[in-house]
Protein backbone atom coordinates (compact mmCIF):
# COMPACT_ATOMS: atom_id res chain seq x y z
CA UNK A 1 0.00 0.00 0.00
CA UNK A 2 2.87 2.72 -0.31
CA UNK A 3 2.88 5.21 -2.67
CA UNK A 4 4.40 3.30 -5.48
CA UNK A 5 1.22 1.28 -5.85
CA UNK A 6 -0.82 4.28 -6.16
CA UNK A 7 -3.73 3.91 -8.92
CA UNK A 8 -3.90 7.00 -10.60
CA UNK A 9 -7.29 8.45 -12.60
CA UNK A 10 -5.29 8.99 -15.97
CA UNK A 11 -4.79 5.27 -16.05
CA UNK A 12 -8.15 4.05 -15.09
CA UNK A 13 -10.80 2.87 -18.07
CA UNK A 14 -14.40 1.89 -17.53
CA UNK A 15 -14.24 -1.72 -17.58
CA UNK A 16 -11.19 -2.02 -15.23
CA UNK A 17 -11.43 -4.88 -12.52
CA UNK A 18 -10.32 -3.98 -9.28
CA UNK A 19 -7.86 -6.52 -7.36
CA UNK A 20 -10.23 -8.87 -5.88
CA UNK A 21 -9.82 -9.05 -1.75
CA UNK A 22 -11.27 -12.83 -0.33
CA UNK A 23 -12.57 -12.63 2.94
CA UNK A 24 -13.12 -16.02 4.88
CA UNK A 25 -15.55 -15.59 8.39
CA UNK A 26 -14.61 -17.16 11.62
CA UNK A 27 -17.14 -16.76 14.07
CA UNK A 28 -14.49 -14.69 16.03
CA UNK A 29 -14.29 -12.21 13.53
CA UNK A 30 -18.51 -12.02 14.04
CA UNK A 31 -18.11 -11.44 17.67
CA UNK A 32 -15.43 -9.14 17.09
CA UNK A 33 -17.46 -7.07 14.49
CA UNK A 34 -20.43 -7.36 16.69
CA UNK A 35 -18.40 -5.87 19.49
CA UNK A 36 -16.83 -3.27 17.53
CA UNK A 37 -20.41 -2.26 15.69
CA UNK A 38 -22.52 -2.75 18.55
CA UNK A 39 -24.80 -4.74 16.71
CA UNK A 40 -25.52 -7.72 18.94
CA UNK A 41 -28.14 -8.91 16.98
CA UNK A 42 -28.24 -13.05 18.32
CA UNK A 43 -28.52 -14.43 14.70
CA UNK A 44 -24.59 -13.70 13.80
CA UNK A 45 -22.91 -15.67 17.08
CA UNK A 46 -26.13 -17.73 18.88
CA UNK A 47 -26.70 -20.74 17.03
CA UNK A 48 -29.97 -21.88 18.77
CA UNK A 49 -31.28 -17.89 18.43
CA UNK A 50 -30.76 -18.75 14.73
CA UNK A 51 -32.09 -21.95 14.42
CA UNK A 52 -35.13 -20.76 16.01
CA UNK A 53 -35.42 -17.78 13.53
CA UNK A 54 -35.51 -20.31 10.69
CA UNK A 55 -32.14 -20.12 9.53
CA UNK A 56 -29.63 -22.98 9.02
CA UNK A 57 -26.52 -21.49 10.39
CA UNK A 58 -25.34 -18.17 12.02
CA UNK A 59 -25.07 -15.12 9.23
CA UNK A 60 -22.47 -12.81 8.70
CA UNK A 61 -23.35 -9.43 9.43
CA UNK A 62 -24.48 -7.43 6.57
CA UNK A 63 -22.76 -3.87 7.50
CA UNK A 64 -19.71 -6.33 7.73
CA UNK A 65 -20.00 -6.84 4.41
CA UNK A 66 -20.51 -3.26 3.20
CA UNK A 67 -17.15 -3.17 5.84
CA UNK A 68 -15.52 -5.34 3.47
CA UNK A 69 -16.20 -3.71 0.15
CA UNK A 70 -14.85 -0.41 2.18
CA UNK A 71 -11.57 -2.64 2.48
CA UNK A 72 -11.62 -3.22 -1.35
CA UNK A 73 -12.45 0.13 -2.37
CA UNK A 74 -9.54 1.21 0.06
CA UNK A 75 -6.95 -1.23 -1.07
CA UNK A 76 -7.34 0.15 -4.30
CA UNK A 77 -7.14 4.09 -4.22
CA UNK A 78 -5.02 3.88 -0.85
CA UNK A 79 -2.62 5.99 -0.12
CA UNK A 80 -3.75 9.44 -2.52
CA UNK A 81 -7.22 8.24 -3.32
CA UNK A 82 -10.72 8.97 -1.70
CA UNK A 83 -13.82 6.84 -1.17
CA UNK A 84 -16.80 9.31 -1.69
CA UNK A 85 -19.36 7.19 -1.18
CA UNK A 86 -20.09 2.92 -1.32
CA UNK A 87 -23.25 1.24 -0.41
CA UNK A 88 -24.55 -2.47 -0.97
CA UNK A 89 -27.93 -4.54 -0.79
CA UNK A 90 -27.83 -7.30 1.10
CA UNK A 91 -29.33 -10.53 -1.68
CA UNK A 92 -28.77 -13.32 -0.25
CA UNK A 93 -26.90 -14.62 3.44
CA UNK A 94 -23.45 -15.85 3.93
CA UNK A 95 -21.80 -17.88 6.61
CA UNK A 96 -18.42 -18.11 8.62
CA UNK A 97 -16.51 -20.05 6.77
CA UNK A 98 -17.54 -19.66 3.67
CA UNK A 99 -14.70 -17.89 1.59
CA UNK A 100 -16.30 -14.42 0.12
CA UNK A 101 -15.00 -12.64 -2.65
CA UNK A 102 -14.93 -9.15 -2.89
CA UNK A 103 -14.97 -7.58 -6.28
CA UNK A 104 -15.53 -4.44 -8.34
CA UNK A 105 -15.48 -2.90 -11.92
CA UNK A 106 -15.25 0.33 -13.38
CA UNK A 107 -18.87 2.10 -14.89
CA UNK A 108 -17.78 5.85 -15.10
CA UNK A 109 -14.83 8.25 -15.12
CA UNK A 110 -15.43 11.35 -14.64
CA UNK A 111 -11.86 13.20 -15.45
CA UNK A 112 -13.33 17.13 -14.16
CA UNK A 113 -13.95 15.78 -11.00
CA UNK A 114 -11.25 13.07 -10.80
CA UNK A 115 -14.30 10.65 -9.65
CA UNK A 116 -14.65 7.05 -10.85
CA UNK A 117 -17.96 4.91 -10.25
CA UNK A 118 -17.80 1.67 -9.40
CA UNK A 119 -19.74 -1.40 -9.33
CA UNK A 120 -18.73 -3.44 -6.16
CA UNK A 121 -19.99 -6.73 -4.89
CA UNK A 122 -19.24 -10.27 -2.88
CA UNK A 123 -19.61 -13.45 -4.59
CA UNK A 124 -19.42 -17.10 -2.82
CA UNK A 125 -17.18 -19.85 -4.36
CA UNK A 126 -20.18 -20.84 -6.28
CA UNK A 127 -20.17 -17.25 -8.30
CA UNK A 128 -23.97 -16.58 -6.64
CA UNK A 129 -24.02 -12.66 -5.90
CA UNK A 130 -24.90 -11.89 -2.34
CA UNK A 131 -24.24 -8.30 -1.94
CA UNK A 132 -23.79 -5.71 -4.70
CA UNK A 133 -24.17 -2.02 -4.93
CA UNK A 134 -22.72 1.61 -6.03
CA UNK A 135 -19.53 3.32 -5.22
CA UNK A 136 -17.65 6.24 -6.05
CA UNK A 137 -13.92 7.40 -5.49
CA UNK A 138 -11.85 10.35 -6.42
CA UNK A 139 -8.29 9.18 -7.53
CA UNK A 140 -4.99 11.62 -7.95
CA UNK A 141 -3.94 12.60 -11.54
CA UNK A 142 -0.07 11.55 -12.51
CA UNK A 143 0.09 15.44 -12.65
CA UNK A 144 0.39 15.59 -8.81
CA UNK A 145 -2.93 17.07 -8.37
CA UNK A 146 -4.39 15.23 -5.20
CA UNK A 147 -7.64 13.91 -4.63
CA UNK A 148 -9.73 14.44 -1.07
CA UNK A 149 -11.38 17.93 0.05
CA UNK A 150 -9.86 19.62 2.98
CA UNK B 1 -49.23 -20.65 8.33
CA UNK B 2 -51.71 -21.08 5.72
CA UNK B 3 -51.98 -19.83 2.39
CA UNK B 4 -53.77 -16.61 1.97
CA UNK B 5 -55.28 -15.19 -1.10
CA UNK B 6 -54.06 -11.71 -0.48
CA UNK B 7 -51.92 -10.12 1.87
CA UNK B 8 -52.90 -8.13 5.00
CA UNK B 9 -52.36 -4.20 5.00
CA UNK B 10 -49.51 -4.38 7.64
CA UNK B 11 -48.80 -0.14 6.83
CA UNK B 12 -51.32 1.88 9.76
CA UNK B 13 -51.14 4.97 10.01
CA UNK B 14 -49.67 4.31 13.89
CA UNK B 15 -46.66 2.92 12.12
CA UNK B 16 -46.29 5.19 9.23
CA UNK B 17 -46.58 7.49 11.63
CA UNK B 18 -42.50 6.91 12.76
CA UNK B 19 -41.67 8.19 9.27
CA UNK B 20 -39.45 11.55 9.82
CA UNK B 21 -40.14 11.46 13.13
CA UNK B 22 -37.35 13.24 14.81
CA UNK B 23 -34.82 12.25 17.64
CA UNK B 24 -32.86 13.79 19.91
CA UNK B 25 -29.09 13.87 18.50
CA UNK B 26 -26.64 11.27 19.30
CA UNK B 27 -23.39 11.88 19.85
CA UNK B 28 -20.40 9.61 18.54
CA UNK B 29 -16.78 9.65 19.75
CA UNK B 30 -14.40 8.91 16.65
CA UNK B 31 -11.40 7.67 19.29
CA UNK B 32 -8.17 5.74 18.25
CA UNK B 33 -8.91 2.38 20.65
CA UNK B 34 -12.28 2.39 18.24
CA UNK B 35 -10.45 3.50 15.06
CA UNK B 36 -8.36 -0.18 15.23
CA UNK B 37 -10.69 -2.07 16.85
CA UNK B 38 -13.29 -1.30 13.99
CA UNK B 39 -10.48 -2.15 11.67
CA UNK B 40 -9.52 -5.36 13.13
CA UNK B 41 -12.57 -6.52 13.46
CA UNK B 42 -12.99 -5.81 9.47
CA UNK B 43 -9.63 -7.21 8.53
CA UNK B 44 -7.76 -4.17 7.59
CA UNK B 45 -3.90 -4.22 7.50
CA UNK B 46 -3.12 -1.03 6.16
CA UNK B 47 -0.73 0.34 9.16
CA UNK B 48 -2.89 3.79 8.72
CA UNK B 49 -5.26 2.64 10.91
CA UNK B 50 -3.08 1.34 13.49
CA UNK B 51 0.19 3.73 13.80
CA UNK B 52 -0.23 6.83 14.52
CA UNK B 53 2.76 8.02 12.63
CA UNK B 54 2.15 6.07 9.85
CA UNK B 55 -0.69 8.13 9.31
CA UNK B 56 0.71 11.43 9.94
CA UNK B 57 3.59 10.43 7.38
CA UNK B 58 0.44 10.01 5.10
CA UNK B 59 -0.70 13.53 5.75
CA UNK B 60 -3.81 12.84 8.40
CA UNK B 61 -3.90 14.86 11.73
CA UNK B 62 -4.31 11.17 13.57
CA UNK B 63 -5.62 7.75 12.32
CA UNK B 64 -8.35 8.04 9.77
CA UNK B 65 -11.63 6.44 10.30
CA UNK B 66 -12.21 3.57 7.75
CA UNK B 67 -14.46 3.75 5.58
CA UNK B 68 -17.94 3.92 6.91
CA UNK B 69 -16.83 4.18 10.34
CA UNK B 70 -18.10 6.97 12.39
CA UNK B 71 -17.26 6.36 15.62
CA UNK B 72 -18.55 5.05 18.54
CA UNK B 73 -22.27 6.09 20.44
CA UNK B 74 -22.10 8.04 23.61
CA UNK B 75 -24.35 5.86 25.99
CA UNK B 76 -25.36 4.63 28.98
CA UNK B 77 -25.49 1.66 31.35
CA UNK B 78 -27.89 -0.35 29.17
CA UNK B 79 -25.96 0.70 25.72
CA UNK B 80 -28.65 1.49 23.63
CA UNK B 81 -28.16 4.03 21.03
CA UNK B 82 -31.66 6.37 20.98
CA UNK B 83 -32.92 6.68 18.18
CA UNK B 84 -36.24 5.33 15.75
CA UNK B 85 -36.90 1.65 15.98
CA UNK B 86 -36.16 -0.02 12.96
CA UNK B 87 -37.05 -3.29 14.34
CA UNK B 88 -40.15 -5.02 15.58
CA UNK B 89 -42.35 -1.91 14.35
CA UNK B 90 -45.11 -4.29 13.83
CA UNK B 91 -46.22 -6.57 16.37
CA UNK B 92 -46.22 -9.79 14.60
CA UNK B 93 -43.09 -8.79 12.33
CA UNK B 94 -40.72 -9.45 15.08
CA UNK B 95 -38.00 -11.02 13.37
CA UNK B 96 -35.49 -8.87 11.01
CA UNK B 97 -32.66 -9.05 8.58
CA UNK B 98 -30.37 -6.34 6.72
CA UNK B 99 -31.54 -5.07 3.61
CA UNK B 100 -28.76 -2.94 2.68
CA UNK B 101 -26.22 -0.32 3.90
CA UNK B 102 -25.18 2.80 1.94
CA UNK B 103 -22.73 5.37 3.52
CA UNK B 104 -21.12 8.58 1.61
CA UNK B 105 -18.54 10.65 3.06
CA UNK B 106 -18.14 14.30 2.41
CA UNK B 107 -15.32 14.91 5.16
CA UNK B 108 -12.79 13.20 6.16
CA UNK B 109 -13.24 11.93 9.97
CA UNK B 110 -9.81 11.09 11.98
CA UNK B 111 -9.48 9.74 16.03
CA UNK B 112 -10.39 12.75 18.05
CA UNK B 113 -13.20 14.04 15.93
CA UNK B 114 -16.72 13.85 18.17
CA UNK B 115 -19.85 13.85 15.78
CA UNK B 116 -22.98 14.73 15.98
CA UNK B 117 -25.43 12.45 14.77
CA UNK B 118 -29.09 12.72 13.51
CA UNK B 119 -31.38 10.16 12.73
CA UNK B 120 -34.89 9.36 11.37
CA UNK B 121 -36.78 7.07 9.26
CA UNK B 122 -36.79 8.00 5.53
CA UNK B 123 -39.61 5.32 4.41
CA UNK B 124 -41.34 2.01 5.05
CA UNK B 125 -43.06 0.37 2.63
CA UNK B 126 -44.64 -3.27 2.48
CA UNK B 127 -43.42 -5.89 0.00
CA UNK B 128 -44.20 -9.60 -0.24
CA UNK B 129 -41.33 -11.77 -0.07
CA UNK B 130 -41.23 -15.32 -1.97
CA UNK B 131 -40.04 -17.18 1.41
CA UNK B 132 -40.74 -14.88 4.21
CA UNK B 133 -44.12 -13.78 3.22
CA UNK B 134 -45.83 -10.09 3.72
CA UNK B 135 -42.26 -8.02 4.90
CA UNK B 136 -41.84 -4.57 5.79
CA UNK B 137 -38.77 -2.80 4.13
CA UNK B 138 -37.71 0.11 6.33
CA UNK B 139 -34.98 2.93 5.60
CA UNK B 140 -33.12 4.99 8.78
CA UNK B 141 -30.65 7.55 7.37
CA UNK B 142 -28.07 9.12 10.05
CA UNK B 143 -26.14 12.56 9.31
CA UNK B 144 -22.90 12.62 11.12
CA UNK B 145 -21.74 16.40 11.45
CA UNK B 146 -18.61 17.95 13.08
CA UNK B 147 -18.71 21.45 14.36
CA UNK B 148 -21.97 21.76 12.46
CA UNK B 149 -20.86 20.72 8.86
CA UNK B 150 -21.84 17.32 7.39
CA UNK B 151 -18.84 14.77 7.30
CA UNK B 152 -20.82 11.87 6.73
CA UNK B 153 -24.49 10.07 5.88
CA UNK B 154 -24.92 6.59 6.72
CA UNK B 155 -28.34 4.70 5.43
CA UNK B 156 -29.75 1.37 6.69
CA UNK B 157 -32.58 -0.91 5.48
CA UNK B 158 -33.89 -3.46 7.20
CA UNK B 159 -36.38 -6.19 6.54
CA UNK B 160 -38.94 -6.56 8.99
CA UNK B 161 -40.80 -10.34 8.78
Amino acid sequence: MGADQQVYLDDIEVGDELPSLVKTCTTRQLVMWAAASGDFYEIHYDLGFAAANRLDGLLVHGALKHAFLGQLLHDWVAPGGRITSFGCSYRGTDGPGEPLTCRGVVTAVDPGRREVAVDVWIEKADGTVTTKGPATVELPLRSGTAAGVP
Amino acid sequence: MSAQASQPDLLTDDLLAHVGQPYPPVVYEVTRPGVRMWARAVGFTDPVFYDVDRARAAGHPDLPAPPGFYGTPVTGADGIVPGPPIRGLHPELTRSLNGGTAYTCERDVHAGDTLVATTAITSIKQKASATLGPILVISRRTDFARDGELVATLTATVINY
